[in-house]
């Protein structure tokens, strides 16, 4: 007679289908040793149902993560997770070279830009001058003898302490 | 002519035939002389200019007088400041950048100051009034519608003058002046009041003939009705600049002031001063040919970020700013100095004469990185 095996533990599990179901109590009631295997399932499931929930450690985690891909983050749900805690020497320093290099790539942008704001300045120091049109329309005119032609009227500019000559 | 004809009969036949011959070719030896003493002019002025002991004035020498188209105009030159007159100037120019018409009220007293009271027409708003620009100095401006001493000695020494005969100008009897250049296109026509030479009315041409610029006298009075009406301008608190010699160029060239001897389209330099300012001298440097004018004004320093009032343009691939809405005036920065020029003459001198003056190319994505970064490491210098 053969005994009901890999059937044993899905009679218990409830996923046997009715007409397997049936053979299966049938033979249950004429089998004692596939009896007696059925009620110690059903005794260690019982078990199991009571115990509480107990956390998993990242540890073990990471470990069973690190199987399917050893050597680097295990991808979760489409994303890296960076898992500094666990990793080896080797990919720790990996990553801390990674780090050193993107704030180097930050700092040399940084300076980039400041160098490039700075470079569009005048090179030259000394003062700004905004030239004082009028006052050069009206010079222009007395060395040419003609009417001075006007300039923009708003625009401030240093007011002369002085003209110049014309001769 | 009655009597020629008295000497023609008295004297032989072939002396006769020589005196004709002589009085033929009088003008022509004139006119050759003139333009020698003109060319001698010319070279002698660009010689002391440009010369290693720069201790020649840079005023012109005046060429001898050589006929009555320059004799004219010097009469037109002192009439601008002897004769008392008033009346509204026109002044119409055509360029390529865009026509403007400026119109102004002007009074002048004889031998004293000039009033002038300018608003821009046409393209602009006619409303804008461009202020009172009074000058109580006697000698300033030194004459009217581009007649000045100085001027005119430059004319006769670099254009042919030649006098047509009377003419008309502002319902004034008038008499006319041409001027030509060496390649015998007309440059310039001026209307000289008949009576007084004032200046009436000048049209300016370029070598091309097509008429660039125009100034008009309207409703012109002159003698004591115009003194009786000329309003009373307090006089303003200044204080004269210093009028510079070429041996004061000289010194400045050698402190770093890029101070052309002349520029292009045979503009040379014949009147520099330095006036002070709240931001630093500056040099005023006044380049022509008799019939243009280009002033040139540099300060030390550099533009600000922000220009108002001026627009950004490009001129012959530089980057320059420009007065709205004459463009006549032009600025921009280059070797620690700001330049501005400003000029009654054609574009084509216009540019020419930017063209030679100093200027700093932008510096591009790399000069500008390199430049930045240079500026970073001198301030990180502890040794600076």
């Amino acid at each position: 007679m053969s005994h009901l095996g890999r059937n044993l533990s899905a009679l218990v599990d409830g996923e046997l289908s009715p007409a397997e179901r049936d053979r299966a109590h049938a033979h249950l009631a004429a089998c004692q040793q596939c009896r007696a295997e059925a009620n110690a399932l059903r005794e260690l499931k019982k078990r199991m149902r009571g115990l509480p929930d107990a956390p998993v450690g990242d540890a073990l985690t990471r470990r069973l993560m690190f199987i399917g891909e050893p050597g680097g983050p295990v991808p979760l749900r489409g994303r890296r997770r960076p898992l500094p805690r666990a990793v080896s020497g080797r990919g720790r320093t990996r990553h801390r070279g990674r780090y050193v290099a993107l704030g180097a790539a930050c700092v040399v942008a940084g300076l980039s830009v400041t160098a490039f704001s700075l470079g569009g300045s005048p090179s030259v120091p000394g003062p700004r001058v905004t030239p004082p049109v009028e006052m050069y329309s009206v010079e222009h005119a007395m060395t040419t003898g003609e009417i001075p032609f006007s300039g923009p009227a708003a625009v401030p500019g240093p007011e002369i302490a002085g003209s110049s000559q014309v001769p | 002519m009655t009597c020629r004809e008295g000497l023609a009969g008295r004297l032989p036949g072939s002396l006769a035939t020589i005196a004709a011959m002589v009085a033929l070719l009088a003008p022509c030896l004139l006119v050759a002389a003139c333009s020698r003493t003109a060319a001698a002019t010319a070279e002698s002025r660009e010689s002391s200019l440009s010369g290693p002991s720069g201790a020649v004035d840079l005023k012109p020498t005046p060429p001898e007088d050589c006929g009555p188209g320059l004799k004219l105009l010097r009469e037109a030159a002192e009439a601008g400041s002897t004769v008392s007159y008033q009346g509204v100037e026109m002044v119409s120019t055509w360029a390529v950048t865009g026509d403007s018409t400026m119109i102004a009220d002007v009074w002048h007293r004889s031998g004293g100051s000039t009033l002038v009271q300018a608003a821009l027409a046409g393209a602009v708003s006619p409303a804008r009034q461009a202020g009172i620009s009074d000058d109580t100095d006697s000698q300033a401006p030194e004459g009217v519608l581009g007649v000045t001493a100085q001027l005119v000695s430059l004319l006769g020494a670099d254009y042919d003058l030649s006098y047509e005969g009377p003419g008309s100008a502002d319902s004034r009897p008038a008499q006319m002046v041409e001027v030509w250049r060496e390649d015998g296109s007309l440059a310039a026509r001026f209307w000289l009041d008949q009576e007084t030479k004032l200046p009436l009315r000048r049209e300016v041409f370029d070598s091309s003939a097509r008429l660039i610029g125009e100034d008009v006298f309207i409703d012109l009075k002159l003698g004591a009705a115009a003194a009786a009406g000329t309003p009373t301008v307090p006089a303003r608190d200044v204080t004269a600049g210093a009028q510079l010699t070429a041996v004061d160029l000289t010194n400045m060239r050698a402190r770093g002031w890029p101070v052309p001897a002349a520029l292009p389209d045979g503009l040379s330099l014949f009147e520099a001063g330095e006036a002070p300012t709240r931001s630093g001298e500056v040099l005023d440097l006044s380049y022509s040919d008799g019939l243009f004018v280009v002033s040139v004004f540099m300060q030390r320093g550099d533009l600000p970020a922000k220009l108002t009032g001026w627009q950004k343009i490009t001129l012959d691939g530089r980057n320059v700013y420009t007065a709205e809405p004459d463009q006549r005036s032009i600025t921009w920065a280059g070797q620690g100095f700001v330049f501005t020029v400003m000029a009654d003459a054609p574009p084509a001198t216009l540019n020419q004469a930017v063209d030679t003056l100093p200027y700093d190319p932008p510096p591009g994505f790399w000069g500008r990185l390199s430049r930045g970064f240079g500026r970073l490491a001198s301030w990180a210098n502890p040794f600076r």
